[in-house]
């Protein structure tokens, strides 16, 4: 954990003799390898220097300040002892003790005692950290518990995809209001227990009354968002055709405006985008209507790549048209917002015929599909006027004054661009013929709700099977029956209700229309109705007339009962309406009035019973809900819109009981211990333990069908067979849960959005919504060399990186890349190649204000070379500083390692910081320092000798050291797929493994191969 | 339980006209009517930034001790209040680490360490809550004004999330509907066998583990425990009514500054209607407070620069201002638990765990008004190494006049000397 260099004038608290000491803080975790410390003996060497310099003033006679030092033990496994000797060390560094009366040690003196005080507190540090070389019962973190959530209930959509990082808390609207809305189930779950930049370590990881209760809800609402009591969706076609957008668009291009006037056929893309320039259909503005896999068809075509227009428009014409379909969500920013993600891209032969291009995708209600060219121009001073000017100089003319002719004047540049069409546009563009949208819907309900409610018998025997294969699942294991049990009888006493079946809604729903300004519900049999249609849904649904007010409308149907009994209704309606049953008016509130809410019972017998209801619409706002229940069932909704949730959600009241007490019972499976926690005994594990390893390790997630069945057949104690599946794992797309968080893990960028840059220069930073963007190219780079299997030493260094326009323009000033997309592009500068000079990682290791070479260098040490520093001392005070006097921190640095207390730590921590110093806080190269406009130095000399002059000289340095980058990230994988410490012991493990890579060659795929191979993976 | 509690009872007392207008009729959001015998019922408030001060200004000289000291330029609203708060110097938490000191102020234990700790770094806030139970309608609340509260731990190290002002001021006043109040019970009795079947898994499953994975499920029975336990503390309030207001819900608004006022306003209202007894409430800033254009964290990095400092004396004046209206209208208002003002049984800190924005962490920014503490001075704790008093030892003391029998919190050493109470 590397935080903030802090900085201080050291006036207040040291001694005369150091007053130009600088102390600097950093705080690191202590090193990879814990080990289990009992008493100390180091210690003992202390005792001459103790006796000498201590005792006299702390020993058996009134021992100032109450401390002893004369009885005080070596066994540093007590919490109470590790202070005091941690305090010797402090008085020690800050040269406190012994008092300046008293006869001082000489400095060889103090530096041989802290020599032997610093190693063995930090040793006695990490013991504190051990978890004995075990496993400790690891709670699922949120990633886990999502993704097992996901799989576990078969459950899709953005807030699931596999390489999520859940909603944080986002001040969207940048007043400071921070927003926990969204419909991630696990929106409210603070961040997990975190160590090292580990967030799965079993012993790290806490429960509280307060997550449990978290988890409860979230079990809640998950389940329910499984349960599909609805009718199935209308899964017909929506095409859209001819023009897509109606009205114009913002962002759009004139051209592409203009087009529409001589084009009725089409929509035209004649630039290439950027957070504008993007086409959707303007129909589906607010996104698709229910959640659902839906295919997904454009028909385009691409016309003149090769043009007359030149200098005009820069299109490389050698390179195939690329259209980008993208899916976004409407309700957060749309498809210019932060959610638009790019599916596919499809190229398209200019050839000006028509291409039909499709494939499928999961949307959530509310998604919508847009389609923006990739590789075209997106240039500001392409414009129509400027083309006819320069192309076609007989048809130009000068913009008319605008004092003298405002039209004129205005629609100048709409005539200039009718030109360019007069004879047919030659610009290169698309055309954008069609866009057809298809919900894939086969079977209903989904399988989500047919797994965890069967066919809904309600017979104990089904309700048995269906929650033992609920928690053999859950469980990521065989269950006995009488695991099972407990719930099988929570689910009994929970069902209060015998097993009534009622249908939802209302039968063969059929609706009229009729229009007029009535104040009382009119005599329809005297009107004609102006509309009559079917209801499928099966709801009453007022929002079904063409209308918004002054209408009236009859909804006729049938509902059928099946127990003889009180049944009661209910409605609330603004303004007059009836309910009608067998056709005797049962509940009646004519007039206008607001919508108060009425009921009524009445006995039924069992069988069907037309029900017919009269509305009445006069002035906005209008509304109609209504609902019943009867014997045997509660509240079941008659109206879209529920009488008990105005939003129409399908409330528990809704759910029939059955269903009510298997989400119990299913609610109480998923926040058992056995769900939440993995657990392995210590010693060699089983076939389902190796699974659950193998599966958290790449998917974050439980194991599938076909883990579990190579589990049962006992083929995981086989390496050949692990080797397939791991090879399977990360052939999946959930393997991205792997590439986000085990990057993010070792690279620190759980950092990343602490500290933000802000408000002058770094204004783009939120504004343009970088953060994931940065985050998003590291994670990038590393999942294609996991993909190609490339080498370790690709991280050190490369000729290539990802980037989209954005980062493009802001961070590396560079032209012409386009598009949203992240891509790789090669690099022409040296500096710029590898992993670890990315903008995200150089974003991470600075605090938005400032960069400094004590942070960089330690993380370097302790996350690339696995070598983190001793931890400082933890007395001692930052120091800074008057930045007035334009002192760089190179200058405070070289002060400060002048102490020689200092020294031992900060001569291998900033050296391997300069070189980075080129950085500014968003990785932006740099020359000088902003503030005080002095050059940056980077050049240094290392512990070693070996003298670095930049980035550049630093990378060919790191590149010597490969095989301790690899061992590195080879226990940093070990570390992360087993969810402990790795101990002293386990250093053999790790270097096994990198020796069997090969050493220098070692390739990051067959690491990951090498590490399931493990003792270490296979045993706790 | 439904005594008129009429507009001018809030004006009675200091003599001012205060904006804040306040109930018409409050039934007490509390169960507690009167003191139980001879203790009062104490509540406390925590005031925060999580950038600390610029130290110069804040503190006052340290060689005037004791009620004859000039105040500080930062501290000058505060004036007028002076028999009524105490400023504290060289107290701190006796460790460094920047930004990682903030989450520490009210515990004084680092997380990393807090297994060392036999309640680990519970917050001061979150053990009053534990103390008080069920006897207010939130055991505390924990609010962030344009920025996150990161004070409240639980016993087990988790952090407790803020809520925003609107959400604040619709948990206090927001009457549920009868549905959804039923529904509210509903939960809670599903959740109650819910949980039963849980621990007996858990019991299940602690047959054959090994200790560490023992000490590990412990905490998750725990975590049942408790959880059923306040499920239990909370259920009776759900028909309990909410007091009504005639203070409108808060708008949002743009900047810090309504918002932070607006923010003060509901934490007397919480008090005033014993809606809960521990709050703690942090605030920051957003660009264009003030007039002032840059971000928090910048500004802290002032490196000495008159911009940067001239901006903070602005953001942090403030913060003391609003300490000092809060300080008014507790002052206002009759305690009618304990009788006497809400100010004489509430204690307020104002105060971070990082002192300033260089990062140190010695030294922290305190100040202590109310609470029945004998207040009125500056208290100088020895500046060198040896002597230094934990700051924790103030937090105890706190406990300590909120009832608490302990004689130990977090990581203090006993309770702050020199500081008394009645």
């Amino acid at each position: 954990m590397v935080c903030m260099l802090s900085l201080n004038p050291t006036a207040a608290r040291c001694p005369a003799g150091f007053s130009t000491a600088i102390w600097i803080t950093v705080t690191l975790s202590a090193s990879l390898w814990s080990s289990h410390a009992t008493a100390d003996d180091s210690l003992g060497k202390l005792i001459p220097f103790l006796k000498q310099h201590c005792h006299e003033c702390h020993g058996v006679l009134e021992p100032e300040g109450d401390i002893r030092l004369d009885t005080l033990s070596n066994d540093l496994r007590q919490h109470g002892t590790i202070e005091i000797w941690q305090n010797v060390l402090d008085q020690l560094n800050l040269g406190e003790m012994p008092p300046k009366e008293h006869p001082q040690p000489t400095d060889s003196e103090v530096a041989g005692a802290v020599g032997i005080l610093t190693p063995a507190l930090a040793k006695a540090y990490e013991a504190a950290r051990s978890s004995g070389g075990h496993t400790v019962l690891r709670r699922l973190n949120r990633h886990e518990l999502r993704n097992t959530f996901r799989d576990l209930l078969y459950l899709n959509g953005a807030d699931y995809r596999p390489d999520t990082t859940g909603s944080k808390l986002t001040d969207n609207n940048g007043n400071g209001s921070i927003e926990r809305t969204g419909t991630d189930p696990l929106r409210f779950f603070p961040e997990d227990e975190e160590e090292d930049g580990f967030f799965n370590l079993g012993n790290r990881l806490v429960m509280s009354d307060f997550l449990l209760k978290l988890t409860l809800n979230a079990a809640e609402e998950t389940l329910a968002h499984a349960t599909h009591l609805e009718p199935k969706p209308d899964t017909s076609v929506r095409d859209f055709s001819g023009h897509l957008v109606t009205g114009r668009r913002n962002g759009e291009h004139l051209i592409e405006t203009v087009s529409r006037e001589f084009n009725p056929d089409f929509d035209m893309i004649a630039q290439g985008y950027e957070r504008y320039g993007r086409l959707a259909p303007t129909e589906l503005r607010n996104g698709v209507g229910f959640s659902a896999r839906y295919q997904i068809s454009v028909e385009v075509s691409a016309h003149h790549p090769n043009h007359p227009f030149e200098e005009m428009i820069t299109l490389d014409q050698q390179d195939p048209f690329q259209l980008c379909l993208n899916i976004a969500d409407t309700k957060n920013g749309g498809i210019e917002g932060p959610t638009s993600t790019p599916l596919t891209l499809w190229s398209i032969p200019a050839d000006g015929a028509k291409h039909t291009f499709t494939t499928s995708t999961w949307m959530d209600k509310g998604w919508i599909p847009w389609v923006g060219w990739e590789n075209g121009q997106h240039d500001r001073a392409f414009r129509a006027e400027k083309i006819v000017e320069n192309h076609l100089p007989r048809d130009f003319r000068q913009r008319p004054d605008k004092k003298t002719d405002k039209q004129g004047h205005d629609d100048w540049p709409l005539e200039m661009a009718r030109v360019l069409f007069k004879d047919g546009y030659q610009g290169p563009h698309l055309r954008i013929h069609r866009i057809s949208i298809t919900p894939q819907i086969k079977t209903w309900p989904p399988q989500s709700h047919r797994m965890l409610y069967g066919t809904g018998s309600g017979s104990e025997d089904e309700i048995r099977q269906l929650m033992t294969q609920f928690t053999r699942r859950a469980f990521r294991r065989p269950v006995e029956p009488h695991e099972v049990e407990p719930f099988v009888q929570l689910v009994l006493r929970q069902n209060t209700d015998s097993i009534v079946s009622i249908p939802s809604g209302i039968a063969d729903l059929q609706y009229q229309v009729y229009e007029g300004k009535w104040s009382k519900i009119p005599e329809f049999e005297k009107l004609e109705p102006t509309r009559t249609r079917d209801l499928t849904a099966g709801y009453i649904d007022i929002q079904a007339a063409p209308l918004k007010e002054y209408f009236a409308m009859v909804f006729t149907g049938t509902i059928t009962t099946k127990t003889k009994g009180l049944h009661q209704f209910e409605m609330a309606s603004d303004d007059g309406a009836r309910i009608i049953l067998n056709g005797k008016t049962l509940l009646e509130h004519d007039g206008l009035h607001g919508a108060a809410h009425r009921k009524q019972s009445l006995e039924l017998s069992p069988g069907t019973h037309k029900i017919r209801v009269e509305y009445l619409a006069y002035g906005q706002p209008n509304s109609f809900r209504a609902g019943w229940s009867g014997p045997g069932f509660s509240h079941r909704r008659l109206s879209v819109d529920s009488l008990h949730d105005k939003r129409g959600q399908e409330k528990r009241d809704d759910v029939p009981s059955l269903i009510r007490a298997l989400q119990d019972g299913y609610a109480a499976i998923l926040c058992s211990p056995q769900f939440l926690y993995l657990r392995e005994e210590p010693g060699r594990l089983d076939n389902y333990q190796i699974a659950n390893r193998l599966s958290y390790f790449l998917w974050s997630s439980m194991p599938d069908a076909l883990l579990f069945e190579v589990a049962e057949a006992g083929k995981l104690s086989d390496p050949q067979e692990r080797k397939q599946q791991v090879e399977r794992m990360l052939a999946d797309p959930k393997a991205a849960a792997f590439t986000q968080h085990f990057t993010s893990t070792w690279l620190r960028l759980d950092k990343l959005g602490k500290m933000p840059p802000s408000g002058g220069d770094y204004q783009f930073y939120k504004n343009l919504k970088v953060e994931p963007m940065l985050s998003k190219q590291v994670t990038t780079y590393f999942a294609e060399i996991l993909k190609s299997n490339g080498r370790i030493d690709q991280f050190i260094d490369s000729d290539y990186t990802y980037m989209n326009s954005t980062l493009a323009k802001w961070i590396y000033k560079r032209e012409g890349i386009r598009g949203d997309r992240l891509r790789k592009v090669d690099l022409n500068d040296p500096r710029r190649g590898g992993i670890f000079t990315l903008p995200g990682i150089m974003t991470a290791t600075a605090n938005g204000v400032d960069t400094s070479p004590v942070i960089r260098g330690a993380w370097f040490l302790e996350n690339v070379l696995g070598t983190p520093p001793n931890p400082p001392p933890p007395d001692v005070e930052p120091l800074p500083t008057d930045t007035r006097e334009a002192t760089t921190i190179r200058q405070q640095l070289e002060l400060h390692r002048k102490h020689e207390a200092c020294n031992s730590c900060h001569a291998r921590i900033d050296p391997m910081g300069f070189a980075f110093e080129n950085f500014d806080v968003v990785g932006r190269w740099r020359d000088n320092y902003k503030r005080s406009r002095t050059p940056i130095e980077t050049s240094t000399t290392l512990t070693t000798g070996e003298k670095v002059d930049d980035i550049v000289e630093f990378k060919q340095m790191v590149m010597r050291r490969k095989i301790q980058v690899a061992q590195c990230l080879a226990s940093k994988l070990l570390t992360y797929a087993i969810g402990r410490q790795l101990e002293a012991v386990d250093r053999g493990d790790v270097d096994q493994i990198v020796e069997t890579l090969g050493g220098e060659d070692a390739r990051l795929r067959d690491m990951i191969h090498e590490v399931v191979k493990s003792d270490l993976f296979l045993n706790n | 339980m439904n005594s008129p509690w009429e507009r001018r009872t809030f004006l009675r007392g200091s003599g001012v006209i205060l904006a804040l207008p306040m109930l018409e009729a409050i039934p007490m959001a509390s169960t507690a009517v009167a003191a139980p015998a001879g203790r009062a019922v104490k509540r406390f408030v925590c005031l925060s930034n999580n950038y600390g001060v610029y130290q110069k200004a804040f503190f006052p000289d340290v060689k005037e001790q004791g009620i004859n000291y000039q105040i500080s330029e930062t501290l000058k609203p505060l004036e007028k209040h002076r028999k009524d708060f105490t400023v504290f110097s060289n107290l701190d938490h006796g460790f460094t680490g920047g930004h990682q000191g903030v989450p520490v102020l009210l515990s004084g234990v680092r997380p990393v360490l807090a297994h060392n700790y036999s309640e680990g770094n519970i917050s001061l806030d979150q053990k009053l809550a534990e103390h008080h139970g069920a006897a207010t309608r939130f055991p505390s609340m924990t609010l962030g004004c344009r920025e996150r509260n990161l004070l409240s731990f639980t016993r087990t190290g988790v952090q407790v999330p803020s809520i925003d002002l609107r959400t604040a001021y619709r948990k206090m006043f927001f009457e549920d509907s009868a549905q959804a109040k039923t529904a509210q019970e509903e939960q809670f009795a599903r959740h109650s066998s819910i949980l039963d079947v849980v621990s007996d898994q858990a019991r299940a499953m602690d047959a054959n583990l090994s200790q560490s994975d023992r000490r590990k499920l412990a905490e998750y029975f725990d975590s049942v425990r408790t959880l059923e336990k306040k499920i239990t503390q909370q259920e009776p309030w759900i028909q309990r009514p909410k007091p009504e207001t005639e203070v409108s819900e808060p708008n949002p608004g743009n900047g810090t500054q309504e918002q932070l006022k607006a923010m003060i306003e509901i934490i007397a209202l919480a008090l005033q209607t014993d809606s809960t007894r521990a709050i703690t409430m942090t605030s920051g800033f957003v660009n264009g407070d003030f007039g002032l254009n840059g971000g928090y964290h910048g500004f802290s990095h002032h490196g000495e620069r008159d911009e940067p400092v001239a901006a903070l004396k602005k953001i942090e004046g403030f913060q003391i201002t609003m300490m000092s209206y809060l300080i008014d209208l507790l002052k206002a208002q009759e305690d009618l638990i304990n009788g006497g003002t809400l100010l004489d049984h509430t204690a307020i800190l104002f105060g971070c765990g990082m002192a300033s924005g260089t990062h140190s962490t010695t030294n922290l920014p305190l100040v202590l008004a109310g609470g029945g503490f004998r207040h009125g001075e500056h208290k100088v704790y020895p500046q060198a190494d040896q002597a230094r008093v934990p700051a924790a030892n103030l937090l105890l003391s706190i406990l300590q006049n909120s009832g608490l029998e302990i004689d130990q919190f977090g990581s203090s050493t006993g309770n702050l000397r020199g500081l008394d109470f009645s």
